[in-house]
């Protein structure tokens, strides 16, 4: 009788892809680099807010308004007179927390989404998928806007609504990803020699969804970045007078004619955070060499 | 033939149920009911009651519905809460602004940005093509009506070149009214401008390494018969799809850009609806932009069968 030695390492060990990031590869790129760093320096400053922010941003002080650029006011003063810089300081925490917030609301509903869409196949694949279609045929700021006036205009129920929107585009990456290794030779291997599926999904499925899925998770962190100063911008974000970039964007339309380069230092702020995001998500999606 | 376009049609059923359904369901998720949000915490039981009986809240749900997609099909929308206006009225006025400003915009990106997209392309590597995608992929991380106050902070009020906000329609001549876009157009228009040189470049880089053209520069074709028969056509077929997403991005443009310059068109009614808790105003604006991007997803459907004949036997 012959035995066949069977070698389950090597066979499960082959053509496997894993989330493997080369960080010194990262570092050579000088624009990654200043991206990532942009982010950590706003994720401190919206942690450290009360302690950075020189003056107390609704603080209004009418005699001292559209103040210039100053050793007092770095940035000025608003028709309100309150500290520009301050409300700009305060104002990243509402546009990092709503970020986390929409980009959350997604996951919890977009990655079960595509994962039970993925594996159960077959009807449910259909229904599911079906379901991702019609939502992704809605123009997403009609939708986020309409939710919104039906939850009530916070920055929680505005940012919760766009992750209702941003969901099944997670959906679809993540089916797409379980369904690219389903078929794969090596995961068939691994259902050959018995392998538990716990081992099929951790070391097989997981890391072939969670790859194009993180890239696309920063991408929409920053479309969630732009569409929240928008809704900020209609007033149905954050409540006035709390600040936020887009409120604050709003806000100097008042004053424009008076101070024509207001609108100008909360728009950078904003339009800088996206291009960091991006710039990490594009260059996450080079590292994990996925092609789309 | 007639095949795809009726099998197009049915496909769209499951949208239409599932978007009718979710816009029904605006006023019903109100935490505490939508009659406690419009009336305020405060309202009496008799103001509530009468609320309800006025958006029909007081029926069974089943009933509301099918009520409300029967009145939807017939263009009954209800009245405004806040003006008593009826919404079909106000959807009537406003609607013709939208479209022609989205139009316009839509003609704008596609005549910039299709050459610029295949200029990028035929000379790929150059400082001009770094330039187009790095200018495009900027242009995609600016807010629209961030632009759009610039423009009229510099354009209008500094230099006095162009009337800050407001709308002449088309019947009051196309002077005055091309006048009064000449900031909103070019600013709605920048979102899809960059999503279209960026689809056109890389669709034309695609054409461009294929086999007949390689072929043809192989039969000594001049240059320009190459980027323009046999290249740009091939290109043009994946441009086709990408209509029905920039509709999409024209639309939801058109919320802010609207705001920003005093545009009365429909994207300024919803903004407006949604602040003052007008819920029909809400269901009548969204409904209609909605059906807006689905018809046009289906015409680009349609176009891409007439485009490419491979299509019609999938």
């Amino acid at each position: 009788m012959t035995t066949v030695n069977i070698d389950t390492k090597s066979a499960t060990d082959a053509p496997r892809r894993r989330l493997h990031i080369d960080i010194s590869r990262l570092w050579r790129k000088p624009s990654f680099g200043l991206a990532v760093v942009f982010l950590v320096v706003l994720s401190l400053i919206a942690i450290f807010a009360p302690v950075l922010a020189p003056y107390d941003p609704i603080k209004q002080n009418l005699a001292n308004a559209l103040a210039p650029f100053s050793s007092q006011h770095w940035l000025g003063t608003d028709d309100l007179g309150r500290d520009v810089l301050s409300r700009m300081i305060w104002g990243a925490r509402p546009t990092l927390l709503g970020t986390v917030i929409a980009i959350t609301t997604a996951c919890l509903i977009g990655i079960p989404w595509g994962l039970v869409a993925g594996y159960c196949g077959g009807i449910i694949d259909m229904v599911l998928m079906r379901l991702v279609d019609s939502v992704l045929v809605f123009p997403g700021a009609v939708l986020a806007l309409a939710l919104t006036a039906a939850f009530g205009p916070s920055l929680l129920s505005t940012m919760a609504s766009l992750g209702i929107v941003f969901s099944p585009v997670l959906a679809r990456i993540v089916r797409a990803g379980v369904l690219t290794v389903s078929y794969k030779d090596y995961v068939t291997v691994t259902r050959m020699y018995g392998l538990s599926s716990w081992h099929r999904m951790y070391n097989h499925v997981l890391p072939n969804v969670m790859a194009p899925t993180v890239v696309q998770i920063t991408l929409l962190a920053g479309l969630s970045v732009l569409a929240q100063t928008g809704l900020n911008f209609l007033g149905v974000g954050v409540p006035s007078p709390q600040p936020s970039w887009g409120s604050s964007v709003g806000e100097t339309f008042r004053y424009v004619v008076v101070d024509p380069t207001a609108p100008v230092v909360p728009g950078i702020a904003v339009v800088l955070t996206v291009l960091a995001l991006y710039r990490v998500g594009d260059e996450c999606r080079n590292l994990l060499d996925i092609d789309r | 033939m007639n095949n795809v376009i009726v099998r197009r049609l049915f496909s769209l059923v499951p949208t239409a149920i599932l978007g009718s359904m979710i816009i029904f369901g605006i006023v019903h998720f109100t935490p505490g009911g939508a009659a406690v949000a419009i009336g305020g915490p405060e309202a009496s039981p008799e103001v509530i009651e009468r609320i309800n009986a006025e958006l029909g809240l007081d029926k069974p749900l089943p009933v509301q519905f099918g009520t409300w997609v029967w009145n939807l099909l017939h263009g009954e929308f209800g009245r405004s809460l806040i003006s008593r206006e009826h919404v079909s009225a106000l959807i009537m006025d406003r609607l013709p602004v939208t479209a022609t400003l989205a139009t316009e915009a839509l003609i704008i990106s596609l005549v910039l940005g299709i050459p610029l997209g295949i200029y990028a392309a035929v000379k790929r590597g150059s400082i001009a093509d770094t330039t187009v995608t790095t200018l495009s992929g900027l242009t995609h991380a600016l807010p629209e009506f961030w632009v759009g106050m610039l423009a009229v902070s510099l354009f209008a009020l500094q230099l006095g070149w162009v009337q800050a906000t407001g709308y002449t329609p088309i019947s009051a001549g196309l002077g005055a009214h091309l006048w009064s876009v000449a900031l909103a157009a070019p600013t709605l228009a920048l979102g899809p401008l960059s999503i279209i040189v960026r689809f056109t470049r890389s669709s034309m880089v695609e054409a461009l390494s294929g086999h007949y053209v390689r072929t043809a520069w192989a039969l000594g074709l001049p240059a320009y018969q190459i980027y323009w028969r046999f290249a740009l056509k091939n290109a043009m077929i994946p441009i086709v799809t990408i209509i029905g997403i920039i509709a999409g991005s024209l639309i939801g443009g058109a919320v802010l850009v609207e705001r920003v310059f005093a545009i009365p068109g429909i994207g300024d009614l919803l903004a407006e609806g949604v602040l003052q808790k007008d819920f029909p105003v809400v269901q009548g604006a969204t409904v209609v932009l909605m059906a807006g991007v689905i018809f046009i997803n289906l015409i680009v459907d349609l176009l891409y069968v007439i485009f490419d004949p491979r299509t019609r036997y999938a």
